[in-house]
């Protein structure tokens, strides 16, 4: 929750001073920052907040779907099982299972896989059922799942890395080059005051700062992609499906 | 139907409200770089006129882009598809059972081809239906996947060719995360480059502004 106010802050500020440095004007400056902080509270933040979300919920299904298939190997019960997991569960998940009290322990199963929101949960679903009916050996008939959760739970870790990496990159990247308006700023004093007299000029600088913000919104966008929470009012639908253009049909 | 249209269609697009959007686009475009040309605007009116162009290539390039991301999103369902159709085949389900339960699974872009498939080997035994499902696909491993759980279905559920279905497709899954991987950071890559075009623009602005003020003192001489 705390990015919610961090980072618009951060953009602000930043949009502010660059703004300010730039066209040496505190008017402009403050048109800037108060863009950023717009996008920000509007774009970033709740983006960069859903992810964390995410990434948390998913990785609490991993660990929940390996757990409950080791139980089950020692258990070989489905409810005993899931009362022993449950026993577990902590935070948001313990909190959002108050909304499913009385419920029978396979529907709370199936309802998780909207908490989760993990592409394998229905597979997970799939072997209880099969499971049930036909028994067998949990470990020997799980293995592949086994093996998808192992997975998945490395690629979350190195696609948090990768996102931690290239946005440090971003980053970097950015601020030389706003050392570079910086240093020219100081630079070339009267030089520079007379040069922001020109209407292509200021238009060129609101290109670069319109760039940045541009350019921060699709990184977002392509980080942390928005999710469709079914059952969750919080985040409301957003669809994490291919989203279909104007030009395409509308009917699956 | 023409053969474009076709296409269009079989990614999903309405081929009619293309028509319409360009058709209506190109007047508005033609149309005012001919008032801007009466009023002797010459450059502005052939920059109005060139929009038609960006814009048709811009199109270009957009279904473009929906045909990659289809092709990957049916590569991406085969994936999980078919990590069903393991467990049902572990579950002793015979292929075609496996394949009919599989469809459960299946979007729009895959389910007709699981359809057809199904369909196909109902009056062909041969190894030809994999095949043809094999083609839809540009990744010459689904062909190789295809093919073992054909030899599956030859030799009954003898666990040689399970675990040759089950290497196959391990390997597949995994070339799969991979290019999932390695697309995500050259998209990352490019986004990143943006710092460098901005630090282009700077200079830019700043060599118009320093030419824009030695042409000032020339004048001014």
């Amino acid at each position: 929750m705390k990015n919610k106010y961090i980072i618009p802050v951060l953009l602000l500020v930043m949009g502010t001073f660059f703004g300010i440095i730039g066209f040496a004007s505190y008017i402009k400056g403050l048109i800037v920052g108060g863009i950023y902080f717009l996008v920000a509270v509007g774009e970033i933040a709740p983006r960069i907040n859903m992810y964390n979300v995410i990434t948390h919920r998913q990785k609490t299904g991993y660990q929940f779907m390996n757990n409950f298939l080791i139980t089950l190997s020692v258990h070989r019960n489905i409810s005993d099982t899931y009362e022993i997991i449950e026993k577990q569960f902590s935070g948001e998940l313990a909190q959002w299972m108050q909304n499913l009290e009385g419920v029978m322990v396979h529907e709370k199963i199936s309802q998780l896989a909207n908490y989760f929101q993990i592409d394998i949960y229905p597979l997970f679903i799939d072997f209880l059922q099969v499971y049930e009916h036909e028994g067998g050996e949990v470990l020997q008939m799980a293995e592949y799942l086994l093996t998808s959760i192992r997975q998945n739970t490395a690629q979350l870790t190195s696609y948090d890395a990768l996102y931690g990496r290239k946005m440090m990159e971003f980053i970097l990247l950015w601020l030389m080059t706003f050392a570079i308006l910086l240093t020219t700023r100081f630079s070339l004093g009267a030089m520079y005051q007379t040069m922001l007299t020109s209407l292509t000029f200021q238009i060129l600088l609101g290109c670069l700062f319109l760039l940045f913000i541009s350019a921060l919104v699709i990184l977002m966008r392509v980080m942390f992609r928005k999710h469709n929470f079914q059952g969750d009012k919080q985040y409301g639908k957003m669809g994490a499906k291919i989203k279909k253009s104007w030009f395409q049909r509308k009917k699956d | 139907m023409e053969k474009w249209e076709q296409k269009l269609r079989n990614l999903g697009f309405n081929a009619k409200k293309i028509k319409l959007t360009f058709l209506l686009l190109f007047l508005i475009f033609t149309i005012s770089s001919i008032l801007l040309m009466m009023r002797h605007l010459w450059g502005l009116a052939g920059g109005v006129f060139a929009l038609n162009f960006i814009i048709v290539l811009g199109f270009y390039y957009y279904v473009r882009q929906v045909k990659e991301q289809y092709a990957r999103k049916k590569e991406e369902e085969f994936a999980n598809v078919f990590a069903y159709f393991r467990i049902y085949i572990r579950h002793g389900r015979n292929i075609y059972q496996a394949l009919q339960l599989c469809q459960v699974h299946t979007s729009y872009t895959l389910r007709p081809l699981l359809e057809n498939l199904l369909s196909s080997m109902d009056h062909d035994s041969s190894i030809r239906p994999f095949i043809d499902f094999a083609q839809h696909f540009d990744n010459s491993l689904i062909e190789e996947v295809m093919i073992a759980i054909f030899q599956m279905i030859d030799a009954g559920r003898d666990s040689r060719y399970l675990w040759h279905f089950n290497f196959l497709f391990s390997k597949y899954d995994a070339v799969i995360a991979e290019e999932k991987y390695r697309q995500k950071t050259k998209l990352l890559e490019r986004i990143n480059l943006s710092a460098m075009v901005g630090a282009g623009i700077l200079v830019v602005n700043l060599a118009i502004g320093i030419m824009q003020l030695i042409g000032g003192v020339m004048h001014g001489i």
